[in-house]
C-alpha cells in the first residue's frame, strides 16, 4: 500500500499533474496584486508559494493572505504546505495571521483576507447570502 | 451422502438475515436526517409533499436534535409552510445559541441584522464571538470564516459614525484571534522541528510534524477561548424573547399551525 502511495505522490512532483496559473488567472493576478505581491506569488524555487500551490496540489492547498488599500498599499503572505500537514485549516490561519502582523506593522487600513488558494483566486468570491 | 446446497442448508439462518436486513433498512428509508430535510426545504419546494416532511421534522424535534430544531427556525422565518415570525425564529436561534449551536450563533446574528432597530453592536459581537470559537474548530471552522465575513458585509450597511467604530472593533478582533491562533501553530511547528531534529530520523518527519498538528491545533483552540472570554462581548439572550411567541401552549419547540 505504501509503495502505491509513493508512487503516486512522486509522480504528482515530477509529473504534469502540477496545477500552474492559466492566462485568465495571470491576469486576474495582475488585476488585484502590485508588484511585490506579484512577485511573491509568481515566484519560483522550492521555499516560495508557486512550488507549494502546484507541485503539492491536490494533496494539500496552499493559501495566500492579502491586505489591500488599494495596488500601492498592500501586504501580503503565504503559508507552505509544510506548516500544516494533516490539516488545511492550519494553513489557512497561519496565512492570515503573517498577513495580520504585517498589516499591523505597516498600517494598512482594510482586513486581511484569503486572496487566492493555490491559484483559484478566492478574494472577492465569499458566500454571505442566507442561514446556516 | 449428498451435501445439500450451501443456500438450503442454512435457510432459517437465511431467513432471519434477510429480516433483520429488511427491517434495518426500511429504518433507513423512513427516517429523514435533518440533512436531507434541509436540502428539501432548500430545494424542493413542493406543497403536496411538505406536509410529511414537516411531521418527520417533528420526529426529529421531539428527540431533542438541535439541527432540527434549527431548522425550524430557519422556515418560521422565512414563512415557508409555517406562519412567518421573526420574533419566534430569534427565540429559537436565542434558546439554541445558549446550548453552544454553533448554527444557531450565527443564524441568530442574521435575524438580528435584517432587523431595523436591532444594536450593530451586539450583532458584530455574536459575529465576532462565533468567529474566535470555532476558528480552529474541525467541523465548523468555515462557518467562523462565513462569520467574518458576513459581519463585514452588514458593517457596510451601517451609517457613519457608528460604522468606522464598529468596524474597527471588529476588526481589532478578528485580527487578535487570528494572530493568537496563527501564533499557536507557528509555535507548534517550532516544537515538532526540535523533535524532529533530535530524532534525526528521515522517515519521522512527516508523523512528527501530525503529531505536532495535533498537539498544536488543540493550544490554538485554547488560545482563542482565553481571547473571546477577555475580549468579546458576550451576547446574553433575551429571556423575553422567549415570550413573544408561543406556538403550542408556552412550549417553544411546539410547530405553528399555518
Amino acid at each position: 500500500m505504501w509503495r502505491i502511495f509513493l508512487c503516486i505522490f512522486s509522480a504528482l512532483l515530477a509529473s504534469g499533474c502540477a496545477v500552474t496559473p492559466t492566462p485568465t488567472q495571470t491576469v486576474e493576478l495582475q488585476k488585484y496584486l502590485g508588484d511585490s505581491c506579484y512577485e511573491l506569488i509568481t515566484r519560483p524555487g522550492v521555499a516560495n508559494y508557486k512550488f507549494h500551490a502546484t507541485h503539492f496540489y491536490p494533496l494539500v492547498h496552499a493559501y495566500f493572505a492579502l491586505a489591500s488599500d488599494g495596488k500601492d498599499k498592500q501586504v501580503c503572505s503565504f503559508t507552505t504546505t509544510t506548516m500544516a500537514l494533516g490539516r488545511e485549516n492550519n494553513n489557512r490561519i497561519a496565512a492570515l495571521g503573517s498577513c495580520n502582523e504585517l498589516r499591523t506593522r505597516y498600517g494598512i487600513q482594510a482586513p486581511c483576507k484569503i486572496f487566492a488558494r493555490n491559484y483559484e483566486i478566492i478574494y472577492d468570491k465569499t458566500s454571505t447570502h442566507g442561514m446556516e | 451422502m449428498t451435501r445439500l446446497p450451501l443456500m438450503a442448508w442454512n435457510k432459517p439462518l437465511l431467513k432471519l438475515l434477510l429480516l433483520i436486513f429488511f427491517s434495518i433498512n426500511s429504518n433507513f428509508v423512513v427516517a429523514e436526517t435533518c440533512e436531507n430535510l434541509k436540502n428539501y426545504f432548500k430545494t424542493g419546494l413542493n406543497v403536496e409533499n411538505a406536509q410529511p416532511k414537516i411531521a418527520q421534522l417533528e420526529v426529529l424535534m421531539n428527540d431533542d436534535d438541535l439541527c432540527a430544531k434549527n431548522l425550524l427556525g430557519q422556515l418560521v422565518f422565512d414563512g415557508i409552510y409555517l406562519p412567518k415570525s421573526s420574533g419566534y425564529a430569534k427565540a429559537i436561534f436565542s434558546d439554541l445559541a445558549t446550548k453552544d449551536y454553533p448554527p444557531a450563533m450565527f443564524n441568530l446574528a442574521f435575524v438580528l441584522s435584517k432587523e431595523k432597530d436591532s444594536d450593530p453592536e451586539q450583532v458584530t459581537s455574536i459575529l465576532l464571538g462565533v468567529y474566535a470559537k470555532y476558528l480552529t474548530d474541525k467541523t465548523y471552522n468555515k462557518l467562523a470564516y462565513r462569520s467574518a465575513d458576513y459581519g463585514r458585509q452588514y458593517i457596510k450597511t451601517l451609517d457613519e459614525p457608528n460604522k468606522s467604530i464598529i468596524e474597527k472593533k471588529f476588526e481589532d478582533g478578528i485580527s487578535a484571534t487570528t494572530l493568537s491562533a496563527s501564533n499557536a501553530i507557528h509555535e507548534r511547528v517550532r516544537r515538532s522541528n526540535e523533535i524532529v531534529a533530535n530524532l534525526g530520523k528521515v522517515l519521522l518527519v512527516s508523523a512528527a510534524i501530525y503529531v505536532g498538528a495535533v498537539v498544536g491545533s488543540s493550544i490554538a483552540s485554547s488560545g482563542s477561548t482565553t481571547y473571546i472570554q477577555n475580549n468579546v462581548v458576550n451576547y446574553t439572550p433575551n429571556p423575553s424573547l422567549y415570550q413573544i411567541y408561543s406556538p403550542g401552549g408556552g412550549q417553544l419547540y411546539a410547530l405553528p399551525l399555518r
